[in-house]
C-alpha cells in the first residue's frame, strides 16, 4: 500500500475540471521554477568553462567541463574537506544513535516512574539554541585539550544529536505491538536479552532513519565547527567553504558551484538511498510518539 | 494504558533495582549527558554574564550586572533582537503557510506528480545553510546574477535592487533565502498531518458545498493545530539559529543591520573577545526562546491534542 | 425531490474496472438500498452519485439534470457518512448549519431551520457543544440534521448504522424509516447488512462484482430471488443449497435412496429447462422436521449437528455426507445433538438455480423481471 491511501482525494484527480488542472499545472510551474530552478541553474554553472561563464547565467555551456570540480577538489582542498566532514556525520551519528538505543528502549517499553518528565528533560537539549552553549563549551574543550580536535567535535556532536535520536527510535520502539516482548518475559528472558533480542532488530528501521537524519544534520552543521576547530585540517566542508566566497573567486562562478555540487553528493546519494523512509511519515511521525 | 492498569506505581528505587543495566544506560547515562551538555553550559553562561573576560587570561572581573546594562543600552541588541522577531515572523508566513498549502494541494490531487513536488521541496532541506548562502550569493549577485538578468530579460529591471547591500532590504532577503530552504519542513509535517485528517470531513465539507479555500481553512487547519503546534515550535528554534546564512552571505552588514542575537554573539565574543558580554546575550536568547516556548504552549498546544 | 437515474455508468481505475456498466432508474421518493458484500461497488456507485467519484463514462441525472460533470455540491444531494464525518473542532451547531453558510442563508432564517431540524432529531439540547461530548446515537443523528438542514433533492448515506450497537441500530433504522415516510426524500442507503436492507428499502439493488443482480422491492428479491447469489445473500441464516440430479420426474442423489418427487409444475418448469444437475435452494424455515415415526420416503436424512436454541426459534446445523444446511425449526420441536432425523422440503417454496451459471430457473424467461 503506498501512502496515497491517506490522501483525502485519491483517485479524484479525474474530478478537478480544466481550471482545476490550469491551477495544479501552473502551480506545479511555478513551484518547480523557484525550488528546482536554482539548483539546476548552479549544476549548469559548475560545468561551463570561464568562457562560457561570461555569455550569461541562462546561456547552455558549448562544451562541457570538468575543470572546475578537479579544481574544487584538488587545489581548494575540497578533499580533506569532504573527508572531514563523513567523519564527523559519521562517527557522531553513529555514536548518538547507540547512546540514544537503552533510553530509547528503557523511556518506551519499560514503566519507568517518572517517565514523562526525564523524557522532557532530555528532550530541552532538543530546543537548546546553539549560541547559549558555545562559549561554555568553547571553554570546556580548552581547558580538556580538545579544542580544534577532530575527537572534540566528534563528542560534541554525539552529544546534541543524542536527543533527536532518543525521541526518533522511542517514537519507532513505542509503535512495536507490547505482546511480542511479554511472551519473551514470561519466558524469563531479561531486559537486556529482550532488547538485544526482540527490540533491537525489530528496530532497525528506525535506526536506520535516526543515523540518515542526524548524518543529514551533521554534515549541515556550521557553528560547532566554526567556534571549536580552528585548523583548516581540520575543518568540515560547511566551514571550508566560506573561502568560496571571496572576490577570488566570486567573478567567475564556476568554482564556488561546483564546490557546492561536491558537498551536495554525499547527502543526494544518502536521500536516493533513504528517501521513501525518511518522507513517508517517519519524520514527522517520530515527533507524535 | 499500563501505567492506569497497574495498581501502584514502583518507586525510582524499585525499578532501579529490578532494571539495573536499563537505570544506568536507559535512565542515568541521558541524565548525565544533559547535565554535561546542557544544564552545565547554562548554568555556566548565566555565571559568566556576571563577568568580564576576555577569553585568554585565566582572571575573570565580576562585574554584576554591568553587562546587561550595557545590552539594554546597545544599539545592536535591539536591531539584532527586533531581526530575529522579524525573521520569525516572515518565517511563519512565507514558509510555513506555503508549505501548508503545498500539502494540501498534494493531498486534495490538486498538485500533479506529487512525488516530485515532495522530493524538489524537500531536497533544500537536506543541504546546509552555508550551501544555501552561497548558492543565492551566486544567484543574487549584482553583475552576474541570474536573478537580476532575468528580471530584465522579462521587462521588470526597475526591480532590480541591491539584495544584500540596501540596508532596508538585506534581512528580508537573508528570510527569504532561509524560508526557501525551510518551505519542505513544514511540508513534510502537514503532508503527514493531513494524512491523518479523518478523509470524511473533507468530503462531508465538499458535499455542503465547501470550496478548497473553505475546506484549507475551516476543516483543515483546524484539525491541524497539534501538528501546527509541533511546527511553530520547530519554526522559532529554527528562527533562533539564523547564524549560518548570516555568517556566509552579510556577517551582519550593512552596519549590523542584518544581525542576529545568535550571531552578535559569536561578534561579541570570538571577534571582540567580550566573553562577558556575549554570555549575556546567550541568556537574552534563552530568555527569548523560553518565552516564546511558553506562549506556544501556552495557547496552540493548550488543548491540541485533546481534540 | 427529485429522480435519480443512472444510465450506462463506468468506474475504472485505469485499467482496473470496478463498475462496467450500471444502469438503474430510482423514482422520486423511493428509499433504495445498494446492498452487497464489501468490493462490490454499491460504495463507488454512492460516491459517484455524490461526486466524490468521477465517472469514467455514462450519464448521472438527477431531477432530470445531467450531473455527470457536475462537482458535488451543485448536485442538490446530502449525505450521511459512516463516520458521521462531524467537523471536531465545530459545535453541533455549527456543524449542521455549514452548507447553510456556505449558501449565506440569511441568519435569522438559518436560526429558524437549525432549530426545527434540531427539534426533529432531538439534538436541540445539544446545539453547543462539541461533538465529541455527544454519544454514538447522538452524533448520528447530528450528521443526519445536517444532511437534513438543506432539503436537499436526494439523501444518500453510506452505511451510517454501522458504527451504532445493536439496540441502537434497530431503533435508528426505524426512525430513519419515519422520517422518509414524513419527508418523502428520495433516499438512495449503502449497507452490506441484508436485514437493513430488508427493513428499510422501498428496493432493494443487490450488487456483486460492480453489476447489479436484482433490483426488486425486498419481499420480491427474498420470495424470487434473481440467482443463487442474491438468494444466498438475502435472508439470515442463508439459504440452503444441495446439488441434485433431477431425473426428469424427482430429485435424486448419485448413490442414495434419497428420492424427492416434484410437484408438476416444478417438474414441466425444469423439463423446460432441460437441465439435468440442479441447485436445490431452499431456506432454514421450508426444510420441515418430520416426526421420527415417520417413513423415509419423500424425505431427506440429516444428522442434527447443534441445536442453536434462540427462544422464539431453534436452528439445526445438519449434516449429510457433503451436504450441509441449517433448519428453523419450532423452540417447542422435539430434537437433539446427534440424533439422526428426517426432513422434508417445501417444494411449493424451494428454488431451482442452474449448477453454473447460479440463475434461477423458475425466474428464467423473465429474469431480472423485478
Amino acid at each position: 500500500m503506498s501512502d496515497a491511501a491517506l490522501d483525502f482525494a485519491d483517485s479524484r484527480r479525474a474530478l478537478l475540471g480544466f481550471t482545476g488542472r490550469l491551477v495544479g499545472f501552473t502551480l506545479l510551474a511555478t513551484l518547480m521554477f523557484i525550488w528546482l530552478g536554482p539548483v539546476l541553474l548552479v549544476v549548469l554553472t559548475s560545468v561551463k568553462s570561464n568562457n562560457d561563464f561570461l555569455a550569461g547565467p541562462f546561456a547552455l555551456p558549448t562544451h562541457l567541463t570538468f575543470e572546475p570540480y578537479l579544481k574544487v577538489w584538488f587545489a581548494l582542498g575540497f578533499g580533506p574537506l569532504m573527508a572531514n566532514s563523513f567523519l564527523y556525520a559519521t562517527a557522531g551519528s553513529a555514536l548518538a544513535v547507540i547512546l540514544a538505543l537503552v533510553p530509547a528502549f528503557t523511556l518506551s517499553r519499560l514503566d519507568v516512574p517518572g517517565k514523562k518528565v526525564i523524557f522532557g528533560i532530555i528532550l530541552t537539549g532538543l530546543m537548546l539554541p546553539q549560541q547559549t552553549v558555545i562559549i561554555p563549551l568553547y571553554d570546556t574543550l580548552r581547558s580538556l585539550n580538545l579544542l580544534d580536535t577532530r575527537l572534540g567535535l566528534i563528542v560534541v556532536h554525539a552529544a546534541y544529536g543524542m536527543p533527536a535520536q532518543i525521541l526518533i527510535l522511542r517514537g519507532f520502539m513505542t509503535t512495536i505491538p507490547r505482546d511480542i516482548e511479554k511472551a519473551a518475559y514470561l519466558e524469563g528472558a531479561s531486559d537486556l536479552q529482550v532488547f538485544w533480542r526482540v527490540i533491537l532488530p525489530l528496530s532497525i528501521p528506525g535506526i536506520l532513519v535516526g543515523f540518515t537524519l542526524n548524518f543529514i544534520a551533521i554534515w549541515k552543521e556550521f557553528v560547532f565547527g566554526l567556534v571549536l576547530l580552528n585548523s583548516e585540517a581540520n575543518f568540515p566542508v560547511t566551514v571550508g567553504m566560506l573561502k568560496l566566497n571571496s572576490d577570488r573567486y566570486m567573478s567567475v562562478f564556476n568554482l564556488p558551484a561546483a564546490g557546492l555540487v561536491i558537498a551536495q553528493i554525499p547527502i543526494v546519494i544518502l536521500f536516493i538511498l533513504t528517501y521513501r523512509r525518511i518522507s513517508e511519515g517517519n519524520f514527522a511521525g517520530a515527533t507524535k510518539g | 494504558m499500563s501505567e492506569l492498569l497497574q495498581t501502584r506505581q514502583p518507586s525510582l528505587f524499585e525499578f532501579a533495582r529490578a532494571h539495573v543495566l536499563a537505570t544506568i544506560f536507559g535512565v542515568v547515562m541521558p541524565l548525565v549527558v544533559f547535565a554535561v551538555f546542557v544544564g552545565y553550559p547554562i548554568v555556566y553562561t548565566v555565571v559568566l554574564s556576571l563577568y568580564e573576560w576576555n577569553g585568554m587570561t585565566p582572571t575573570k572581573t565580576f562585574v554584576g550586572l554591568a553587562n546587561y546594562q550595557y545590552m539594554l543600552q546597545d544599539r545592536y541588541f535591539y536591531t539584532a533582537l527586533f531581526n530575529n522577531l522579524k525573521w520569525l515572523a516572515v518565517t511563519l508566513v512565507f514558509p510555513v503557510c506555503l508549505g501548508l498549502v503545498i500539502a494540501y494541494g498534494l493531498r486534495a490531487k490538486i498538485l500533479p506528480f506529487p512525488t516530485l513536488v515532495r522530493t524538489v521541496i524537500f531536497f533544500p532541506v537536506t543541504m546546509s545553510l552555508i550551501s544555501v548562502g552561497l548558492m543565492f550569493l551566486l544567484i543574487l549577485n549584482p553583475l552576474f546574477g541570474a536573478f537580476d538578468t532575468l528580471l530584465q530579460s522579462i521587462g521588470l529591471g526597475g526591480l532590480v535592487m541591491e539584495w544584500f547591500g540596501d540596508y532596508r532590504i538585506a534581512l528580508y532577503t537573508l528570510t527569504v533565502v532561509s524560508g526557501w530552504a525551510f518551505t519542505g519542513m513544514p511540508m513534510i509535517f502537514y503532508f503527514a498531518g493531513l494524512g491523518d485528517v479523518p478523509k470524511d470531513t473533507f468530503d462531508a465539507a465538499r458535499i455542503e458545498g465547501a470550496g478548497h479555500a473553505r475546506m484549507l481553512i475551516q476543516v483543515a487547519v483546524p484539525q491541524l493545530r497539534p501538528v501546527t503546534a509541533v511546527v511553530v515550535m520547530l519554526t522559532i528554534f529554527e528562527s533562533l539559529r539564523a547564524f549560518d546564512l548570516i555568517a556566509v552571505m552579510t556577517k551582519g552588514a550593512p552596519f549590523g543591520t542584518t544581525n542576529v542575537l545568535g550571531y552578535l554573539v559569536y561578534l561579541e565574543s570570538f571577534w571582540n573577545s567580550r566573553f562577558g558580554y556575549g554570555a549575556a546575550l546567550s541568556v537574552a536568547i534563552l530568555a527569548v526562546s523560553v518565552g516564546l516556548a511558553t506562549l506556544v504552549t501556552r495557547t496552540l498546544m493548550k488543548g491540541a491534542f485533546d481534540v | 425531490m427529485a429522480q435519480v437515474s443512472l444510465t450506462n455508468i463506468v468506474k475504472r481505475y485505469g485499467a482496473h474496472v470496478v463498475v462496467p456498466n450500471l444502469d438503474l432508474e430510482i423514482a422520486d421518493g423511493e428509499f433504495v438500498v445498494l446492498v452487497g458484500p464489501s468490493g462490490c461497488g454499491k460504495t463507488t456507485t454512492l460516491q459517484m452519485i455524490a461526486g466524490l467519484e468521477s465517472i469514467s463514462g455514462g450519464t448521472l441525472r438527477i431531477g432530470g439534470r445531467d450531473v455527470t460533470h457536475l462537482p458535488a455540491k451543485d448536485r442538490d444531494i446530502a449525505m450521511v457518512f459512516q463516520s458521521y464525518a462531524l467537523f471536531p473542532h465545530m459545535t453541533v451547531r455549527d456543524n449542521v448549519n455549514f452548507g447553510l453558510r456556505i449558501r449565506r442563508t440569511p441568519a435569522q432564517k438559518m436560526e429558524h431551520i437549525v432549530a426545527d431540524v434540531a427539534e426533529r432529531l432531538q439534538i436541540a439540547a445539544y446545539l453547543d457543544r462539541l461533538p465529541r461530548a455527544l454519544s454514538g446515537g447522538q452524533r448520528q443523528r447530528v450528521a443526519l440534521a445536517r444532511a437534513l438542514v438543506r432539503r436537499p433533492g436526494v439523501f444518500l448515506m453510506d452505511e451510517p448504522l454501522s458504527n451504532l450497537d445493536a439496540k441502537l441500530r434497530v431503533e435508528a433504522r426505524s426512525f430513519l424509516s419515519k422520517m422518509h415516510h414524513e419527508l418523502g426524500i428520495t433516499t438512495v442507503y449503502v449497507t452490506h447488512d441484508q436485514s437493513e436492507a430488508m427493513t428499510m428499502g422501498t428496493r432493494i439493488v443487490v450488487m456483486k462484482d460492480g453489476i447489479i443482480q436484482q433490483a426488486a422491492p425486498p419481499l420480491e428479491v427474498y420470495r424470487r430471488p434473481a440467482n443463487k447469489f442474491v438468494a444466498g445473500f438475502i435472508g439470515s441464516p442463508s439459504m440452503n443449497f444441495l446439488e441434485f440430479v433431477f431425473d426428469g420426474a424427482a430429485l435424486v442423489r448419485a448413490n442414495t435412496a434419497v428420492r424427492l418427487e416434484l410437484p408438476e409444475a416444478q417438474r414441466c418448469m425444469l423439463r423446460a429447462a432441460g437441465q439435468s444437475r440442479i441447485t436445490l435452494g431452499v431456506r432454514p424455515e421450508h426444510l420441515i422436521l418430520q416426526p421420527r415415526e415417520v417413513s423415509e420416503s419423500g424425505t431427506i436424512g440429516f444428522q442434527i449437528d447443534v441445536c442453536q436454541h434462540l427462544g422464539n426459534e431453534t436452528l439445526l446445523d445438519l449434516a449429510e455426507g457433503a451436504f450441509r444446511a441449517i433448519a428453523r425449526v419450532h423452540p417447542e420441536e422435539d430434537a437433539s445433538e446427534g440424533e439422526r432425523r428426517q426432513f422434508r422440503i417445501d417444494m411449493e417454496r424451494a428454488h431451482f438455480f442452474h449448477v453454473d451459471t447460479g440463475e434461477n430457473l423458475s425466474l428464467a424467461p423473465q429474469r431480472n423481471g423485478g
